[in-house]
């Protein structure tokens, strides 16, 4: 089955990364004349249309270059990475699986690897602290130019992802941010908080799987 | 299972993470470094097809597969296009290392050549689809995909 994305037809902007499909039904006349879904616009990727990458970085450039940067910490670094991750997405849209997720949870997964990668290479992880609520670098993603109503969906979206880390238990909080920010292996995160590692792993996984069901 | 894995495994809820983080504005001239790799790669991706599109008497290509055994399924393979004059060539590998990093090492006579090196996507596939050729009057005999970190040839092939 066709899967189809929750995005907002003035704006292109996401609801909601973990609602997708059930309650969508089929492009009618009136949303063909809408801007092009995510999917669509791998859809033209994947047959060589430039501007289609366009569109998908202007989507995503400033959400996926903040997570690179937040996982990097450096301005310079999270812009080669960013970069990295655009070029393949260009390049490797015909290896997108629908069934894997929508286009945006591939291009964030994307992200968040290879800023890992980065930071696995650089060989320094500093033990400062990086959390989700960090509010060192808080600048709203959308400038003053932006719809309005894109800005508060945004902001929804972010508030109610913020709730859901909030039901994470204080534990699982600290294994899934050592985990997604600073890209520790499941043993090293054994070893700093000295728990057994299999402890961990579920730590990690159960965090996620509660992620997943708070904003489902 | 890797931690990266898990986390592939979960890609709706690391998209729904990467929205709760701080955000911040990229910086203008990402966009045009975009389209440039973009571009740049993709007219080189035109003048390898150019290339390896050509008469196999013209533009002979060399199967490349791991040194000292017979490859097995799913073992390291690459092509290597090298045209008759030694002026253009086109390399493309599989079954690597998913991003590993590789370099191309030449053999002409005594003579050894570093070529250029590239990361193998998360599928282990990679290339290069204009591969620079060492300058010199000795015909290349054999071309072989190194290891960057080890120098370990993981694929090796004689040239014609």
């Amino acid at each position: 089955m066709e899967t189809y994305l929750q995005v907002r037809p003035d704006s292109g902007l996401l609801v909601s990364p973990l609602h997708m499909s059930d309650d969508l039904t089929p492009a009618s006349p009136k949303a063909e004349a809408a801007p092009a879904t995510d999917l669509d616009l791998v859809e033209r990727i994947k047959n060589g249309d430039s501007t289609a990458l366009d569109a998908l970085y202007e989507r995503y450039s400033s959400p996926v270059y903040s997570l690179v940067w937040k996982i990097l910490q450096s301005p310079e670094e999270a812009e080669d990475v960013a970069l990295d991750v655009f070029w393949q997405v260009g390049r490797q849209a015909d290896r997108y699986d629908p069934s894997r997720g929508a286009p945006p949870a591939w291009i964030f997964t994307v992200a968040r690897s290879r800023a890992i990668d980065r930071l696995r290479a650089r060989h320094r992880r500093e033990d400062r602290t990086i959390s989700f609520d960090d509010p060192a670098v808080n600048l709203d993603p959308l400038d003053e130019e932006a719809a309005p109503d894109m800005v508060a969906s945004f902001r929804q979206t972010r508030d109610a992802v913020r709730e859901a880390v909030k039901t994470l238990s204080a534990v699982q909080r600290q294994a899934v941010e050592l985990a997604f920010f600073k890209g520790l292996t499941h043993v090293e995160i054994a070893e700093k908080l000295g728990q057994p590692l299999g402890t961990i792993k579920t730590r990690i996984r159960q965090g996620l799987i509660k992620l997943r069901k708070t904003l489902d | 299972m890797t931690e990266d894995a898990v986390f592939a495994g979960f890609a709706d809820v690391v998209w729904a993470l990467a929205l709760c983080v701080p955000q911040v504005e990229a910086p203008a001239r990402l966009r045009e470094r975009v389209r440039g790799r973009i571009a740049g790669f993709c007219a080189e991706r035109e003048a390898a097809f150019h290339l390896v599109s050509r008469p196999a008497d013209l533009v002979p290509s060399t199967t490349l597969t791991p040194p000292g055994k017979r490859r097995r399924r799913g073992a390291p393979l690459g092509r290597f296009f090298l045209d008759r004059r030694e002026r253009k060539a086109a390399f493309f590998c599989w079954y690597l290392a998913p991003r590993g990093s590789y370099q191309l090492r030449f053999t002409a006579g005594r003579r050894v050549f570093l070529g250029p090196g590239f990361t193998a996507d998360l599928t282990g596939d990679g290339e290069i689809p204009i591969v620079p050729l060492p300058r010199g009057a000795e015909k290349m005999t054999s071309v072989a995909l190194v290891e960057v970190t080890s120098g370990k040839a993981v694929l090796r092939g004689a040239l014609a």
